[in-house]
């Protein structure tokens, strides 16, 4: 233990040169922090929101579907449209268990409240058995369930008629709350398929249909059924494990590149744990000398320099780790608002092997910064190192 | 630009780019009749048929991208100037390769091109002048020669489409969606979600090559600082024989200055050799990837370096300069 403390009173002598030594690998750990965290909670929550959705197909309008599989989940106006008898080619599609057909529009107010509706019948139910509502699903025009977001926001009891927000002649009674999903449906209002189709002025269109496969394992073939079908020439069949496939393949090629600048980052900050060191022996060396002259061998003068360096990485890894912990909400909306096909749910996670490999990483650093001056300092003569002035590295 | 808007079969246009890269063949193709009823449309100026197939290379290194054309291309692409032979298809067996493709298969006009793939060979009619974009490392066919060549009778993989007027796009957007199995892809629609990819890559790249700059400083600042305590009487006795404060300043800024400098020398050695190294590594796992060098090093790349690092230099010595230029020169004669 008392090499521990040695070592840190070699560091405390000089304060400053210690912090800001430490604040480089605190920057270049934190740096790394938040690349992994994001990493793994952008992989889990994209899983998460596509499972959510219940479907294992989506059927939107011609036009991009990652377009399209955004404004799904997300909620906003489309514009293009499905017409509604296609549902019975998708239906009719061996290998269709379930079929939900979407009618989804949206208002944006100018307070930043927007409000999103989604037209459904009963099938949508079969696809979120998560789904736990007080009241009655809406089956009649005039009822309508909604999210439980919507519902504090707004101040909406269960039964009470209100006015829909961005349509000043509709009034409807709230006949159901959905229970909190963790999903963008607490934001939805949600309305049966007719009314909302009337409402909007879209007769017999939809946006979207959201299919639910007997057999998942059958994918290829129910998909190219579903291509093959009369309208099929008119829809994109979009398989979400396809999707989501894609997605990922575009956030891991960045990942090399992210990866390795931040390589460059930690070796640039070894670089200054090792320099900073080199400078602490070379003021040292006297005192070096002496504690040769007194008995200490080369391997005590070693283990002490290359302790402190593993100490200054360690503080800094802590540092480092905490900071990215702490800006970690801000790190995630300043992401949020630069990359394309962003999931809902949190960017990015704390999980305690991505803690653990930043300070491994750190620990390898450190070790590896720390061997040339160890090693400088072990090899100085002691009655060379005694009559130096010091400062002679 | 020659291509206004683009018909391409259902199915998401990226996933298809990403397929032709990697050398997969695409789920979805059009039908050739998409191109009658494009060409119909009295909107559609030019409409043009393209077949893309893409082949590995018999050691899977590189993808020979296979590009079928008529006629009509040629009126899309006004740049398309030949280096040398021919400047079109004189039959249905020639061909005409870009100009990274000729120097890389080594064909001139005239030659004979065996493809493996396809077991036939072609004559090599003309080559093209640099472009400096992805034509430059095409191999381009008779479009019946490629559909026939790789099995795709009757089929198109894009409709490249100019309109009489640009004005005539959201009107023509509608009509052309209508054509069974095929969407329309407006050209700055597409450039745009690229350069929104590219974007957020370069935002992220950005950002964290500046973290490690900082790191850069610290170190930098750390070891000037070592430097002027170290040689607090030195700099005391230069004080004392009649240095000014802001020559001192001067000094120790021009070393920090010196020592980024050098290191900015380093360091861009290193990229001009280590680059193309770091290239080939990087290539298979990036999507998308343009067929030539991404890597260069260029005049306005190398002066940004350059002024980063005296920057950094310049920052990072500010306080040791300072502190230098603070020193007293009473110092000097303090006994140790």
């Amino acid at each position: 233990m008392n090499w521990y403390r040695l070592a840190l009173s070699g560091l405390w002598r000089r304060p400053l040169r210690a912090s800001v030594t430490a604040a480089g690998v605190a920057i270049a750990v934190a740096a790394c922090f938040s690349l992994l965290a994001f990493q793994a909670g952008y992989r889990r929550s994209l899983a998460l929101e596509l499972d959510r959705l219940g479907a294992h197909v989506l059927v939107v309008p011609k036009g991009c579907p990652y377009d399209a599989a955004s404004l799904a989940l997300h909620g906003a106006n489309w514009p293009c449209h499905l017409k509604a008898s296609y549902l019975n080619d998708v239906r009719g599609t061996p290998g269709v268990a379930t079929a939900a057909p979407v009618f989804m529009a949206a208002f944006h107010e100018p307070a930043a409240l927007h409000a999103v509706y989604i037209g459904a019948d009963t099938n949508l139910l079969l696809l979120k058995p998560g789904w736990r509502i007080v009241g009655a699903f809406p089956r009649e025009p005039g009822d309508m369930l909604v999210g439980v977001e919507v519902a504090r926001r707004r101040g909406w009891q269960l039964g009470q008629r209100v006015i829909l927000p961005g349509l000043k002649q509709a009034e409807r009674k709230v006949s159901g709350l959905l229970g909190a999903t963790q999903g963008p449906d607490d934001g939805f209002i949600f309305l049966p398929l007719a009314d909302a189709q009337i409402l909007f002025k879209h007769t017999n269109e939809l946006t979207h249909i959201l299919v639910r496969l007997r057999d998942p394992n059958h994918m290829e073939s129910v998909v190219s059924a579903l291509r093959g079908c009369d309208a099929g020439m008119q829809m994109n069949i979009v398989p979400l494990a396809h999707l989501f496939q894609t997605i990922q393949t575009l956030a891991d090629s960045t990942r090399w590149f992210l990866g390795c600048v931040t390589l460059v980052g930690l070796l640039a900050a070894a670089a200054g744990v090792s320099a900073s060191l080199l400078i602490a022996v070379a003021e040292r060396t006297r005192e070096i000398g002496v504690m040769r002259g007194f008995g200490a061998s080369r391997l005590d003068i070693f283990r002490l320099f290359w302790l402190e360096t593993v100490q200054t990485c360690l503080v800094g890894a802590g540092v480092g780790v905490a900071t990215g912990w702490l800006g970690m909400g801000g790190v995630e909306g300043w992401l949020r608002a630069r990359l394309p096909f962003v999931p809902d749910a949190r960017l990015m996670t704390w999980e305690w092997w991505i803690a653990g490999a930043c300070f491994g990483i750190a620990l390898v650093l450190g070790s590896v910064a720390g061997l040339l001056p160890a090693w400088r300092a072990a090899t100085l003569q002691p009655v060379a190192a005694i009559r130096s002035k010091g400062g002679c590295l | 630009m020659g291509t206004q808007l683009m018909l391409v079969p259902l199915g998401c246009p990226y996933d298809a780019a990403a397929r032709v890269v990697k050398g997969r063949a695409l789920d979805n193709t059009l039908p050739e009749e998409a191109l009658a009823e494009a060409r119909r449309d009295p909107a559609v100026a030019i409409a043009a048929p393209i077949l893309i197939t893409a082949t590995p290379d018999q050691d899977g290194q590189r993808v020979d991208m296979w590009v079928g054309l008529d006629e009509s291309a040629r009126r899309l692409k006004p740049w398309w100037q030949v280096k040398s032979g021919l400047p079109w298809f004189t039959g249905p067996d020639s061909m005409i390769l870009g100009c990274e493709a000729a120097a890389a298969e080594m064909r001139e006009p005239g030659d004979k091109f065996f493809s493996p793939e396809a077991n036939r060979t072609l004559r090599v009619e003309g080559v093209l002048d640099r472009s400096g974009t992805s034509d430059d490392s095409l191999l381009f066919v008779p479009l019946a020669t490629a559909q026939a060549m790789f099995g795709q009778k009757g089929r198109l993989t894009a409709i490249a489409i100019r309109l009489r007027d640009p004005e005539l796009l959201r009107e023509a957007t509608v009509r052309l969606q209508q054509i069974p199995g095929a969407q329309v892809v407006t050209l700055t629609e597409m450039l745009g979600v690229f350069l929104n990819l590219v974007g957020a890559v370069r935002v992220l790249l950005v950002s964290i090559a500046t973290l490690a700059a900082v790191v850069c400083a610290l170190g930098v600042f750390n070891t000037m600082l070592a430097g002027v305590i170290e040689r607090n009487e030195e700099l005391a006795v230069m004080r004392a024989l009649g240095a000014s404060r802001g020559q001192l300043f001067g000094l120790v800024t021009m070393e920090s200055l010196l020592l980024t400098t050098a290191g900015a020398a380093v360091g861009l050695l290193l990229a001009s050799t280590a680059g193309h190294t770091l290239e080939r590594v990087a290539r298979p796992s990036m999507p998308l990837a343009p067929s030539g060098s991404f890597w260069e090093l260029t005049g306005p790349g190398v002066g940004q370096a350059v002024l980063i690092c005296l920057a950094i230099g310049l920052l990072a010595g500010l306080y040791p300069a300072l502190r230098a230029g603070r020193i007293q020169p009473a110092l000097a004669i303090k006994p140790e």
